[in-house]
């Protein structure tokens, strides 16, 4: 009887090993997200942006209360957005102080960082990609900003970050 | 120390934010945008462009394009795919060609019309000229109650007069057939445009010259009377076919171009005269040919046209042929076989066989079968020589003497 209660369990053991063998899912290892080119999307009445090249859409209604706490209209009329190469989007716009680091969910864009690069606002913010970084250019007065996903790079004069 | 540090520290400070200040910071975005906009900026005034001058310039403007974005071709090469920076200056360069070749072509036709021009109004002076001293040779014969040899001279100068008034004729079809066949519909449109604006002089319109032409002609034709030969009325039917086959190919471009509004009745009157001047000349080509023949006492059937007039000289000659087997001793078969081989070869092969040829009387195969049926009418025509006969004769009887001599012998035994 208790060799039959050891067989079992073993034959219990080694199915569940199986079991879990077969249901690993595959990963696939050093993809790069990284977008050559920044994206420059102009909001619809509804504040939504679509980017057809890169397949992704969203509202930027959420950003514009982040940053002007008024949802009321569309205040912004171009958004420039970059993604690096793990997978975060770099959002920002015109007037805007921060740049957002958004991580892609599921069917959502959750916000990783929130940085500050302006006090008094972005006047013409574009971004760079330049590995492994993202640049920010303020063309209004050249001013470059190096950043991550976790902030301005360390190679910036100043690190006018600040978390959300 | 420290405060060696810190003083270097916000100098090198300073240095990084002059600097940075100072050097112009671009976006990869704005480095495809600014491209992407003097590329499609270039490509209209290719397309657009009127001149082989105006494409030169452009080139110019290509090339400063490919230098100002050489150092950005990572960049583009990304902005641009699934293109790429090569291959979308590859097609601008390409385009540019494309568009010089046509332009190219374009201006060449211009210079050929606007020579041509020049040429027809040269040639309408000249005809006009010409015409004046046909008509005042025509009336002099019609009046003339001079002496024969006076009167020869005349219907000489003009025969003349008309021969260097055909070649002129034929001058102004070629150049015409030259400068519009094979011009693409860009350029008919152009230069139709160019007519309805009143950018081209309508007393230019070379339809007029074209239907002034054929009336004259046709008037020739019909008021020449017995002055010509038949070379002259051989000259004048070729003249007529080669316009009529150069009009086929040109005139529905030239009346595309130069009709106007009234295209269907420049069609329908030009075609209307074009057939009065064939008939005409033809008319008169296979008569003068026929009374040619009748003077030189070769009597064909009736013919009018080239068909007919092969039938005519086929049957002719088989006839004869036939008729000659049973004329072995007479002459008068081989005289009539001379008669012909006269008008055949000093004439139809020799002296008129360009014009012949040209106005396509007859073909080469017809010439063939005809020299051939001929070598077959001298075979049969040609009469025994009577001292061929004598010599006959004389044999015949030498061998009959010779057998009478034989039976003789042998009966004396």
């Amino acid at each position: 009887m208790a060799a039959f209660h050891k067989i079992s369990l073993f034959v219990l053991v080694a199915g569940a090993l199986v079991f879990q063998g077969c249901n690993k899912s595959l990963v696939v290892k050093n993809v790069n997200y990284a977008q050559q080119l920044e994206t420059v999307l102009v909001p619809d009445s509804n504040g939504d942006v679509k980017d057809v090249r890169h397949g992704i859409s969203y509202s930027i209604l959420p950003f514009q209360f982040e940053e002007f706490q008024d949802t009321s209209s569309v205040q912004v009329t171009e958004v420039r957005m970059i993604r690096n190469s793990d997978g975060y989007y770099f959002i920002t716009a015109d007037r805007f102080k921060h740049v957002y680091v958004m991580a892609p969910k599921q069917g959502e864009l959750k916000l990783k960082k929130k940085i500050l690069v302006d006090e008094q606002g972005l006047l013409s913010p574009a971004f760079n990609w330049r590995v492994p970084n993202v640049q920010l250019v303020n063309r209004q007065t050249n001013e470059v900003f190096l950043m991550d996903e976790e902030g301005l790079s360390k190679t910036n004069d100043k690190d006018k970050e600040s978390k959300s | 120390m420290r405060k060696i540090n810190r003083t270097l520290g916000i100098i090198v400070f300073a240095v990084v934010l002059i600097s940075n200040s100072a050097i112009a910071q671009n976006s990869d975005h704005d480095i495809k945008t600014g491209f992407s906009e003097k590329y499609d900026s270039l490509e209209y005034a290719v397309t657009s462009a009127k001149s082989v001058a105006d494409i030169d310039s452009l080139i110019l403007e290509v090339n400063a394009l490919d230098k100002g974005y050489s150092d950005h071709v990572e960049i583009l090469d990304n902005a641009l795919y699934p293109s790429s920076y090569s291959a979308e200056m590859t097609a601008l360069y390409r385009s540019i060609n494309t568009a010089e070749q046509k332009l190219l072509i374009i201006e060449n036709q211009s210079e050929r019309l606007s020579k041509l021009g020049n040429e027809l109004a040269q040639y309408k002076s000249e005809l006009d000229i010409m015409n004046k001293k046909t008509d005042s040779l025509r009336t002099a014969i019609a009046r003339s109650h001079d002496s024969e040899e006076r009167l020869s001279k005349l219907v000489t100068s003009y025969r003349e007069s008309l021969e260097r008034r055909d070649e002129l004729v034929m001058n102004v079809i070629d150049s015409m057939l030259v400068s519009y066949n094979g011009m693409n519909s860009a350029k008919l449109q152009e230069l139709a445009d160019g007519v309805e604006s009143g950018r081209i002089n309508p007393d230019n319109n070379p339809l007029n010259l074209i239907s002034a032409v054929i009336e004259e002609n046709t008037e020739y034709s019909k008021s020449n009377g017995r002055a010509l030969s038949v070379d002259d009325h051989l000259r004048m039917y070729a003249v007529q076919r080669h316009f009529e086959e150069a009009w086929d190919q040109i005139g529905d471009r030239m009346i595309y171009v130069y009709g106007g509004n009234t295209k269907k009745q420049w069609e329908n009157s030009i075609d209307s005269k074009m057939k009065e001047w064939r008939m005409s000349t033809s008319k008169n080509m296979w008569k003068s040919m026929d009374n040619y023949l009748e003077f030189s006492n070769v009597e064909l059937s009736a013919f009018d046209n080239n068909y007919s007039f092969f039938v005519a000289l086929d049957k002719f000659v088989k006839d004869a042929k036939e008729e000659s087997k049973s004329q072995v001793l007479s002459s008068e078969s081989y005289d009539d076989y001379k008669k012909f081989q006269e008008f055949w070869s000093g004439k139809i092969k020799n002296e008129w066989s360009n014009l012949v040829q040209d106005a396509e009387v007859l073909t080469v195969a017809q010439i063939s079968t005809i020299d051939q049926q001929l070598s077959g009418w001298e075979a049969e025509a040609r009469p025994i020589h009577p001292l061929i006969l004598i010599l006959l004769v004389l044999t015949g009887v030498a061998l009959l003497g010779f057998m009478f001599v034989m039976f003789k012998t042998r009966s004396a035994r």
